[in-house]
């Protein structure tokens, strides 16, 4: 299952204020990850479960409306967020946060080359035919 | 149906590598004491299509994907063992060619898809054996159904399963209600691809009398 999520990240400016009725205080680094299903739809609904660089559970929750997520990563590392889609699909994708928690930009879990898998089903479907060619001679 | 990794819980996919582990076992020396050498290239050929059918996903309404899995095809020619085998080897490869299903999903996905399919599609085609042609039909149905079906329940067992202290599932969180529906309703439409794929192949692949 391919994480589909062609996750939109976007980091919230560092320094950028959230005000609510007792008092200021300061969103710095937040993360926001975007997910999406296979239509291009928002993933709203899905499951997520936040792990930090240890692997440890950081946060869990449901995606938006929009299909996004948010945390606000407290250290540097490989943040990994789990999407749980309710038909069993999903993925995993890993945000890199450095120094200044900073994120970069996610990277789905490796193994997932759409030409390679493309070729094998070719080559497959090639080697079916020949043999089906053999069994009628 | 390809359950990716940090989906089940231990509690889960703990007891599920000891059955299956048990079961390749046995199934391995079944396979040694029964397999007929001439059956082996159709063998390969039914389990590289079935292998290269999963790859292939079709997008639904409602942002979901399917695919013809190729089970009761499998089932129908070559009978519960030799499936479950092969199915567990198209799994495995998966999930360490493409990331394709987890590996601790692995057993999971051969006891109900290897095994749970085979069985069912097995059974369905006895059962109606006096007319070959739809027998065959339904079993590539069952085939896929079947497995969905369990899926869906081994999912939806993961809150019960897995939670912290406070009740919140530390794996897949939604429960039987969700998944139920979700998972197995899509598949009662695959069902009938893969009814017609395991004719197809049935008429073309299966030796002596019974094939048209």
């Amino acid at each position: 299952m391919r994480p589909f999520l062609i996750c939109a990240l976007a980091l919230l400016a560092s320094g950028a204020a959230a005000h609510e009725s007792h008092g200021t205080f300061q969103m710095r680094g937040a993360v926001i990850v975007t997910f999406e299903d296979h239509d291009g739809g928002a993933a709203e609904g899905w499951a997520f479960t936040v792990l930090d660089p240890e692997g440890a559970t950081w946060s869990r929750g449901f995606c938006d409306a929009r299909g996004q997520t948010v945390f606000a990563p407290d250290r540097t590392g490989d943040w990994k967020v789990r999407v749980f889609a309710p038909d069993g699909h999903g993925g995993e994708v890993m945000v890199p946060v450095d120094e200044d928690l900073a994120a970069g930009p996610p990277a789905p879990a490796p193994g997932r080359s759409p030409w390679i898998r493309w070729i094998v089903i070719a080559a497959v479907v090639l080697a079916v035919i020949r043999f089906a060619g053999r069994m009628r001679r | 149906m390809h359950i990716p990794d940090g989906f089940l819980g231990p509690q889960t996919y703990g007891p599920a590598y000891g059955v299956a582990g048990v079961l390749w076992a046995v199934g391995l020396r079944r396979l040694r004491r029964t397999l007929d050498p001439a059956a082996v290239p159709r063998l390969a050929v039914a389990t590289a299509a079935s292998f290269a059918l999963m790859l292939v996903t079709v997008p639904l309404p409602g942002g979901t994907t399917v695919h013809v899995t190729g089970i009761g095809m499998i089932a129908v020619l070559f009978g519960v063992w030799h499936g479950f085998l092969a199915l567990s080897l198209v799994y495995l490869l998966q999930a360490l060619m493409f990331g394709d299903g987890g590996v601790t999903a692995l057993p999971v996905m051969a006891l109900t898809a290897g095994l749970g399919g085979t069985a069912a599609a097995v059974a369905v085609h006895r059962a109606c054996g006096r007319w070959p042609r739809p027998a065959v039909f339904l079993a590539g149905w069952c085939g896929t159904v079947v497995p969905a079906v369990l899926v869906a329940f081994v999912l939806g067992a993961q809150p019960l399963l897995a939670h912290d202290a406070e009740g919140t599932p530390l794996f897949f969180p939604f429960g039987w209600a969700v998944t139920v529906p979700a998972v197995v309703l899509p598949h009662l439409l695959v069902g009938v691809a893969d009814g017609v794929l395991a004719v197809l192949a049935w008429r073309a692949l299966a030796p002596g009398e019974d094939a048209p």
